[in-house]
């Protein structure tokens, strides 16, 4: 390999020099069980040891309804030892030090080190927090005393991060203990990936120091040993490109000589990895197409109609179920003891080609409203709730049916119960005993083989149920006439009619999926983003930023120069006059809203007139995104006129007047650091704006933001960092 | 206002007074609803009522906005701005400029490109003949007179300026370096109009026309650029086997190489033309260049006699032809 036509030599080594060794603590359980040993070998039966010695399920799920997820962490009982305190003793006592304990929260991180600090008068002294929202300068503390092993328990180092920690530092330690297996990546709690879990397991171990390095995985719910495996032994995660076209880049390339943004794309990393993947995709097309066409079926024409009858008997029969089985109709009928047959297709990818449902009986135990952890669902009408029903029945289906409990006792929805018996039987009252659930078993097998002998018929719904639903009247009539089409129909009698449907349904399967990679296959061989920088360019155009033929405007050099907020809306709000009205204070705090990105669930409203600045803001913004709309830029209007968050507006006001740091810290609730960085881009911003301003000539707004620069640069916000 | 060089005869004073007329009535017509003209210290109406935005060449004076350029008043959105008619030329980023290098000092050289000071054009702005993005070594520096000398005319783009107030430069392409074997034309810098192409290759001609929004415009001889994105691996290969750096072999092979004679006269054919629409203060683009140059062959002129009077006056008819079937089009 060459390098500047310089021999370059790499060095590596394809194993880890200390080898790593990963363990699961359960939560409220005792001490560690290792998984995965040194080798790297996946030990199934400890996995197992750990997952009982798990606390039950019940009581975890007691704790979600408090709107908790870190549970056991931070909740520790009553006179009972905290989890991580336990952990940390247990180091301790195991030499296990030094520690990174990460956590996927800041909020969390915070509090189990106070936990621990409490806890533990002594301890106070050398616990280390470190994430985002820490003063810069704290951070770095921190870090250099990690690096000098000053962070110390007794004689423990101790350091809580975030994930923070795990990328970009070089500060391994002995031990990592994951809080948590699942975080929030910003729509929902999802299970730590394999990249993730790689980058920080490899905090563990020093080289050259340490033999092994120790991983701990404290576990506070049931994981499945596959899910676990992918965590702990998977690959890392796939380096794929982020790019995204910006209307700041576009118009940069547009203004240079032999700027292209066509040609900037075509060398783009994310061109290249989508041109790799089409020879793939072409092969997968014609294997598809040669199964396709190796599956030959007489009669296509007629077959096909029929499954579409059948489908479409189906659909509606399930239409009149939903409107017969809603709570209005069915709860008086679900009591314990009740015969009930449940529908029962498996899956999407073996569906049934008879008429006949197939269903099996069972007999209801209890019913129980879902709930729900949103105040809002729970102040719906009783009618409305989603209803979970436990049926004592003799067959389980994974697929269709929520998650065995006992083993013949399921969860159904409403939605899968297909009818109700008029018979009901007594059941014993404890079923807990196998046998006793045997006996109740054994009564309603027999159930079909009376129902006829002994007069036992369905509820009906217009009868028993008292259903006057217009609707269901309809779709009772139209079922009535395509059942009667699929009599006449002339495929009904032909022989192996369920295998040849079987077969078409398969090659239907086929077909469709050919459609779909073939579709992805003509995305992407077309230039990436081809259409979406036509579109962009369009509102470029549209706003007056670029001529007919892409010379850059004015407007186009005042966007050219922001880099760092939204280049149209702010172009937008400087052209319009608003930022050259305002007061110097208020325009910062204006801009404040272009660099706050965190979502803060109980902010409070800033003041009246900062308000009026705002709803001038988000007007602007929405003006800009129906431009780019209408442009043919996918883009959701309301999400892009929220994206501008007015939250940290009254606390940059405060700090643009002069106050103290700590005078703002009380106005609002973010962290420090989360502020700082956010001030610290509104300097950059502001440089920004002057460069802009410079260029269409308006010295006022000029000195306008010089001033604005020197109210906002000062003191613990600037400070220097202490690296060099 | 359009002082000529040439000596007209009677008959041809009359058609280029026409023509000029002619042109005067088309342009004045759309001027007279779109925008107002001013001379400094004109006050320029506004509304003050909602914030004005006050852009180059105007002044706020007693509570009023006025005009400290003489030209046409400009508004976009909320603000205003008056662009000059005639002005020197002012940079702007990603401005293509030809220049003439005055001066090798450390590190850089200061090229003189018709602006109100001199620019610089950093070593480290430049790509290196061998083509390799490295850091600049002492040796380098040594080399620079081997890149670009003094009166050496280059062709770059402007970069920006610093926060000292000095524009920089930067040819960070092959297409940009060392311009040789042409003419370099000095024109009023208003006339050049800016576009999204200021680089031509005339491929009827061989010619590289390099219209420089600095009003400084070379005809040469075509060199054929490499761009180094699409070319590098071919070009690595060829310099394995020479192992001498580009920029050096070119100027060898320039003094060795004979530019053919119809080429030579090219040139001269356009850059006459450019002198002719120059004095007589019409826009310049590649197209009407080419235009007054097709419109000489034609005719059968002589290279000399483009300069000649009679010459003159059937530019100017054009134009005016153009003009009006353009005016109608967008009519």
């Amino acid at each position: 390999m060459q390098v500047h036509q310089q021999p370059c030599h790499i060095v590596y080594t394809d194993y880890r020099p200390t080898p790593l060794q990963h363990y699961v603590f359960p939560s409220g359980g005792e001490g560690l069980y290792l998984v995965v040993d040194e080798k790297g070998k996946f030990r199934e039966d400890s996995f197992q040891k750990a997952l009982n010695a798990l606390v039950p399920a019940r009581e975890g799920e007691k704790k979600r309804e408090n709107g908790k997820w870190q549970k056991g962490l931070v909740a520790g009982r009553l006179g009972e030892e905290s989890d991580i305190f336990k952990m940390v003793k247990m180091i301790i006592q195991r030499q296990y030090d030094p520690v990174i304990l990460f956590s996927f929260s800041k909020r969390e991180c915070e509090s189990l080190a106070m936990q621990v600090s409490n806890m533990l008068p002594l301890l106070k002294r050398g616990i280390g927090v470190h994430h985002s929202g820490l003063l810069p300068i704290l951070k770095e503390v921190i870090e250099i005393l990690f690096q000098e092993g000053l962070i110390k328990v007794r004689n423990v180092m101790c350091l809580f991060a975030t994930e923070t920690f795990s990328i970009g530092l070089n500060m391994p330690a002995k031990t990592v203990v994951f809080t948590n297996v699942r975080k929030f990546d910003g729509d929902k709690f999802r299970w730590i990936s394999s990249g993730e879990y790689i980058q920080m397991s490899g905090r563990a171990g020093r080289r050259g120091i340490d033999e092994r390095g120790i991983c701990i995985l404290m576990v506070d719910e049931k994981l499945e040993p596959s899910t676990t495996k992918l965590m702990l032994k998977g690959s890392a995660d796939c380096l794929n490109s982020a790019f995204h076209l910006s209307y700041n880049m576009l118009l940069n390339q547009l203004r240079c000589e032999d700027g292209d943004p066509e040609n900037l794309l075509r060398n783009s990393f994310y061109q290249f990895q989508s041109d790799r993947a089409i020879p793939d995709l072409q092969k997968q097309v014609k294997n598809l197409e040669e199964q396709r066409d190796s599956i030959i079926i007489e009669e296509e024409d007629s077959l096909n109609d029929y499954l579409h009858l059948l489908r479409e008997c189906k659909k509606l029969k399930k239409k009149i179920r939903d409107i017969v089985f809603s709570p209005k109709y069915c709860l008086p009928f679900l009591q314990p003891g009740r015969l009930v047959s449940i529908e029962c297709t498996k899956t999407e990818q073996t569906p049934s080609f008879s008429i006949e449902d197939q269903v099996t009986w069972g007999v209801i135990i209890n019913f129980e409203k879902v709930k729900h952890l949103s105040k809002e669902e729970i102040n719906q009408k009783p009618e409305d709730a989603d209803y979970i029903v436990d049926v004592l029945t003799r067959y389980l289906w994974d697929c269709n049916l929520d998650g065995p409990r006992m083993k013949t006792l399921v969860w159904v929805r409403l939605g899968q119960i297909h009818s109700l018996s008029t018979a009901r039987i007594s059941i014993p009252k404890n079923l807990l005993p196998l046998e006793a659930r045997e006996n109740t078993m054994k009564i309603v097998s027999e159930y079909p083989s009376r129902a006829s002998k002994e007069g036992f018929r369905l509820l009906h719904p217009e009868d028993d149920f008292k259903v006057q639903n217009s609707e269901y009247k309809k779709k009772v009539r139209r079922v009535e006439a395509l059942e009667s089409l699929f009599m006449k129909h002339k495929i009904v009698k032909s022989p192996l009619i369920e295998q040849k449907l079987k077969v078409l349904c398969m090659k239907k399967e086929l077909k469709a999926k050919i459609k779909s990679i073939k579709e992805t296959m003509r995305t992407s061989t077309a230039l990436a983003f081809k259409d979406e920088l036509k579109a962009r360019k369009r509102v470029l155009r549209r706003l007056g930023y670029v001529t007919s033929d892409d010379v850059v405007e004015m407007k186009g050099k005042v966007a050219c120069e922001i880099t760092s907020a939204e280049e149209l809306t702010l172009t937008e709000l400087m052209f319009n006059g608003v930022i050259k009205d305002i007061k110097v204070e208020e325009m910062i705090s204006l801009l404040s809203c272009f660099v706050w990105q965190e979502k803060l669930v109980d902010a409070q409203k800033p003041r009246e007139e900062l308000n009026l600045l705002f709803t001038q803001l988000q007007e602007t913004a929405r003006r800009v995104a129906k431009v780019q709309l209408e442009s043919n830029v996918p883009i959701d209007v309301e999400n892009f006129v929220n994206s501008f968050r007015p939250d940290i507006m009254e606390a940059v006001y405060a700090w643009s007047r002069g106050s103290k740091f700590y005078e703002i810290m009380e106005i609002t609730q973010v962290f420090e650091g989360s502020l700082i960085r956010a001030i610290r881009r509104l300097e950059e911003v502001l440089q920004q704006l002057i460069m802009a301003a410079k260029s269409i000539g308006e010295t006022d707004l000029v000195s306008k933001f010089e001033e604005a620069v020197s109210k906002i640069k000062r003191d613990i916000v600037f400070a220097a960092s202490l690296y060099l | 206002m359009r002082e000529l060089q040439v000596s007209l005869n009677r008959t041809q004073k009359i058609r280029l007074q026409k023509a000029l007329q002619n042109l005067q009535d088309l342009s004045s017509k759309p001027n007279s609803s779109a925008s107002a003209s001013v001379t400094v210290s004109d006050t320029i109406s506004v509304n003050h009522e909602d914030g004005v935005l006050k852009g180059h060449g105007t002044s706020e004076h007693d509570g009023e906005v006025v005009a400290t350029l003489c030209g046409v008043v400009e508004r976009v959105n909320k603000l205003v701005y008056v662009r000059a008619l005639r002005a020197r030329y002012k940079p702007e980023i990603g401005d293509i400029v030809v220049g003439r290098v005055i001066e090798v000092v450390p590190k850089r050289w200061r090229v003189e490109i018709n602006f109100s000071q001199d620019a610089v054009l950093m070593l480290s702005s430049m790509n290196l003949p061998d083509g390799i993005q490295r850091r600049r070594t002492a040796i380098d520096e040594l080399n620079m007179r081997s890149i670009f000398e003094e009166s050496d005319v280059v062709c770059a783009e402007v970069r920006g300026f610093q926060h000292d107030g000095s524009l920089h430069l930067q040819a960070r392409s092959q297409k940009y370096g060392k311009l040789e074997r042409g003419q370099l034309l000095t024109i009023p810098p208003y006339l050049v109009k800016r576009r999204k192409q200021h680089f031509h290759y005339l491929e009827q001609y061989g010619i590289d026309l390099i219209i420089g929004c600095n009003g400084f415009i070379w005809v040469g001889e075509h060199v054929e650029a490499r761009d180094d994105m699409v070319t590098e691996d071919q070009e690595k290969a060829s310099e394995q086997n020479s192992k001498s750096s580009g920029r050096l072999t070119s100027i060898g092979e320039g003094e060795k190489a004979y530019t053919p004679l119809d080429t030579r006269k090219s040139v001269c054919r356009i850059a006459n033309a450019i002198r002719v629409l120059s004095s007589l203060a019409f826009n310049l683009t590649v197209e009407v260049i080419l235009e007054t140059v097709e419109m000489g062959t034609t005719l059968n002129l002589d290279i000399h006699e483009m300069l000649g009077a009679e010459f003159y006056v059937l530019v100017a008819e054009q134009e005016v032809k153009r003009r009006n079937s353009s005016g109608k089009k967008k009519g």
